[in-house]
């Protein structure tokens, strides 16, 4: 990992870069309500927003309960996927990490899928339109499997030394879990794959409007507990000696660590399905915009730039030359991993 | 075509001896008037069955050629499977074609299936217990093994092609696609009634029972498309923000016109399902008097039951108003025993849309959601 001294070289830029990053993050809401598969005006939107005309229900049922729900949660997770791939990749001074690594988002998988496919196996039918509550038994069935997964990986934590133990613990968790998946898939019949499936490339469309406080402040709750770690994961980064010659207790750092990051994970993973590639990304971006290894700083900017970039995928998604909803997995890496690459590029010349 | 007549030629003259031989002109092609999948043409004892291939339009996807088991089989067809009927024992992996196979009055034939969890059929249901029908293949697989010791001599499978065919073929076998869901008409898929009762042996009945099926559905047709009015229907649920939409051409839309609605994404192109953002079904669908939906839930759907599923339902007309109009995929029959009875999923329809045409008719497939 590129590991640079925090310097304050270049303090205007970066204010620069936050205010003008919240201020795009403002103007892609506003064009997130605007665009989507029904055509709606910037002066309707306008009248229907400000209420200053009498206004068409149906476009005001679209504006507050399918286009501003689904933006505001593409702004949360990519947020907070961010910052807990930020915070894995700090953890394990690796790369290649993002908050899928230990496993938690293969056991919110597991799941859902013994809940969409295993139902079939025990009650005689599968019950596609997912059980009596609906999309609600998916978050929760998705929850429980992502939390059951952190708890299998906190004891590990509080056991194994080694931080590459630890990391290759909860790679071997997460194919465990991909093979009672895989399992669970072999038997299952087609339309419950389908649904999966789907299930499985992410949206950001399932969080309704009265399910969005729930989901909003559970995923603040676990963004503004990332920043009050934003020193111990300055010492992480120096590696385990250095940290711990400097008195931080490893261990309860690394707890705490693995507690914040993976109940983002699951929290996200629960509401929107896995969403691929933001946590991974984001973090490179951020180190490479902002050119500091500081995490007073990389923390709130991974989030802005996680938010702005989800927002952006959210956009792409639902244009509507695409007729239907593009699953958000899909559109995340063939978005974001351009910009990656010609970062890196721009970077080592 | 050129290069055939020399060959079909020479087949002509080497069979011509032959008293069984028959050659493939003037046989008598049995009247068809709604499947599109397959054809049925008769010559004497014999019955030559084609089932078209959907991805291919030139190589059909089946010749199966009947004979009366009693006899040998005739020569002269080499590129036809031989199929010996009445078929004594048949493996059926779509649950349609155990519905037909009852309706044929032979499902003592059945000897296996495939997902047993999700068969209706009562008989079939009894005999998976007692161990005299096994259950050969879940989702996509087919268990080989099990499959051979239940020992039948043909299985109906809902697929083309691949290697899991030629597996099950090397298995002594006769494979038979079963490909009524590819029909776009109600009619047109009760008609594979015609085609299984081919295998029986049981031609007569089941065109006899199809001629009233088509004659009590028509009647309910045209009841329908004589009422004042034609209110406006929409369909489907989301799955993960998207929604599938039934085609203008497809079976689902020909069930709306025949029960007198006008179905509201008649204009979308193709028979199969369009993907549609969820957004623009409602802008479409929000003032729609009639919501039509399949669920696959446990016990009865109630409207507390349907917002659970997503608040933003109670959004539409038909639910503010008791238009929807729903079956349950777990607990009733519908896509296993309505494909033979489209008249009574028509009537079940028309009974909701239009309630002053049928009164006092009891719905069998769909109900109402209550208001």
């Amino acid at each position: 990992m590129n590991v640079k001294h925090h310097t304050l070289k270049r303090p205007a830029v970066r204010i620069t870069l936050l205010i003008s990053g919240v201020m795009l993050t403002l103007v892609l809401l506003l064009i997130n309500l605007m665009v989507g598969s029904v055509d709606i005006s910037l002066p309707q939107l306008l009248n229907n927003l400000t209420g200053l005309e009498p206004a068409d229900t149906t476009i005001v049922a679209i504006l507050f309960k399918f286009r501003l729900p689904q933006a505001i949660t593409a702004l949360v997770a990519g947020a907070g996927l961010s910052v807990a791939g930020l915070m894995m990749q700090s953890l394990f001074r690796n790369p290649l990490a993002d908050p899928s690594i230990l496993g938690i988002s293969s056991g919110a998988s597991l799941g859902v899928a013994l809940l969409i496919l295993g139902a079939g196996a025990g009650s005689g039918t599968a019950f596609l339109t997912s059980g009596i509550l609906g999309d609600l038994t998916v978050t929760i069935a998705a929850l429980a499997g992502a939390i059951l997964v952190m708890m299998v990986i906190i004891v590990f934590a509080r056991t194994i030394q080694s931080h590459s133990n630890l990391l290759i613990l909860g790679i071997m968790v997460g194919y465990i879990t991909f093979s009672a998946v895989g399992i669970l898939k072999y038997y299952s019949p087609r339309e419950a794959l389908q649904r999966f499936v789907i299930w499985g490339l992410g949206s950001f469309g399932e969080v309704s409007q009265s399910r969005l406080g729930l989901f909003v402040l559970l995923t603040t709750i676990g963004l503004a507990a990332s920043f009050l770690l934003s020193k111990t994961l300055n010492l992480m980064l120096l590696g385990e000696h250095y940290a711990q010659n400097l008195g931080l207790n490893i261990r309860r750092a690394r707890l705490f660590i693995i507690l914040i990051s993976g109940f983002l994970t699951a929290v996200i993973t629960a509401y929107c399905g896995p969403v691929a590639f933001l946590g991974l990304a984001v973090p490179h971006l951020t180190r490479n915009l902002f050119q500091t290894s500081s995490h007073q700083l990389l923390l709130p900017a991974s989030a802005l730039l996680g938010g702005i970039l989800a927002l952006l995928c959210n956009l792409a998604a639902r244009l509507p030359v695409f007729n239907g909803t593009l699953p958000i997995s899909a559109v995340t890496a063939l978005i974001g991993a351009p910009v990656v690459i010609w970062l890196i590029f721009k970077g080592n010349k | 075509m050129k290069n055939l007549f020399l060959p079909l030629f020479l087949l002509l003259v080497l069979t011509s001896c032959d008293r069984t031989s028959v050659s493939t002109h003037d046989n008598l092609e049995v009247k068809q008037e709604f499947a599109r999948w397959f054809t049925i043409e008769k010559k004497d004892s014999l019955t030559l069955i084609t089932v078209r291939n959907p991805f291919d339009t030139i190589q059909p996807s089946a010749r199966l050629l009947l004979y009366p088991r009693q006899s040998n089989p005739p020569r002269g067809f080499e590129e036809y499977t031989a199929v010996p009927v009445p078929l004594q024992r048949i493996s059926c992996t779509s649950s349609t074609a155990i519905t037909f196979a009852g309706k044929c009055g032979h499902i003592d034939a059945v000897v296996s299936v495939s997902d047993a969890n999700f068969v209706f059929n009562k008989t079939i249901k009894s005999r998976l217990v007692s161990g005299d029908v096994t259950e050969v293949a879940q989702g996509t697989e087919i268990w080989y093994e099990k499959l051979s010791q239940s020992a039948p001599e043909a299985i109906f499978v809902s697929m083309f092609d691949g290697q899991e065919l030629d597996r099950i073929r090397d298995l002594g076998i006769i494979v038979i696609p079963f490909a009524d869901y590819l029909e776009t008409t109600p009619l047109g898929r009760a008609e594979w009634l015609k085609f299984m009762g081919a295998f029986f042996d049981e031609g007569e009945k089941t065109s006899r029972l199809f001629d009233t099926i088509v004659s009590q559905y028509q009647e309910i047709a045209s009841l329908a498309k004589n009422a004042n009015e034609h209110p406006a229907i929409f369909d489907g649920l989301p799955i993960e923000g998207s929604w599938y939409v039934s085609g203008g051409q497809s079976y689902m839309a020909t069930m709306y016109r025949d029960a007198g609605a006008s179905y509201i994404w008649a204009g979308e192109q193709g028979a199969a399902s369009n993907v549609m953002a969820y957004e623009k079904v409602f802008a479409g669908a929000a003032e729609t008097p009639w919501w039509r939906m399949v669920v696959n839930i446990p016990g009865t759907l109630t409207k507390e039951k349907l917002l659970a599923m997503d608040e933003r339902y109670g959004l539409f007309k038909a639910v503010k108003t008791g238009g929807v109009i729903w079956s349950n995929a777990a607990t009733i029959p519908l896509f296993e025993e309505g494909v033979a009875e489209p008249h009574l999923v028509l009537s079940d329809l028309v009974c909701y849309l239009h309630p002053t045409l049928l009164p006092g008719y009891k719905p069998r497939y769909y109900f109402r959601l209550d208001r």
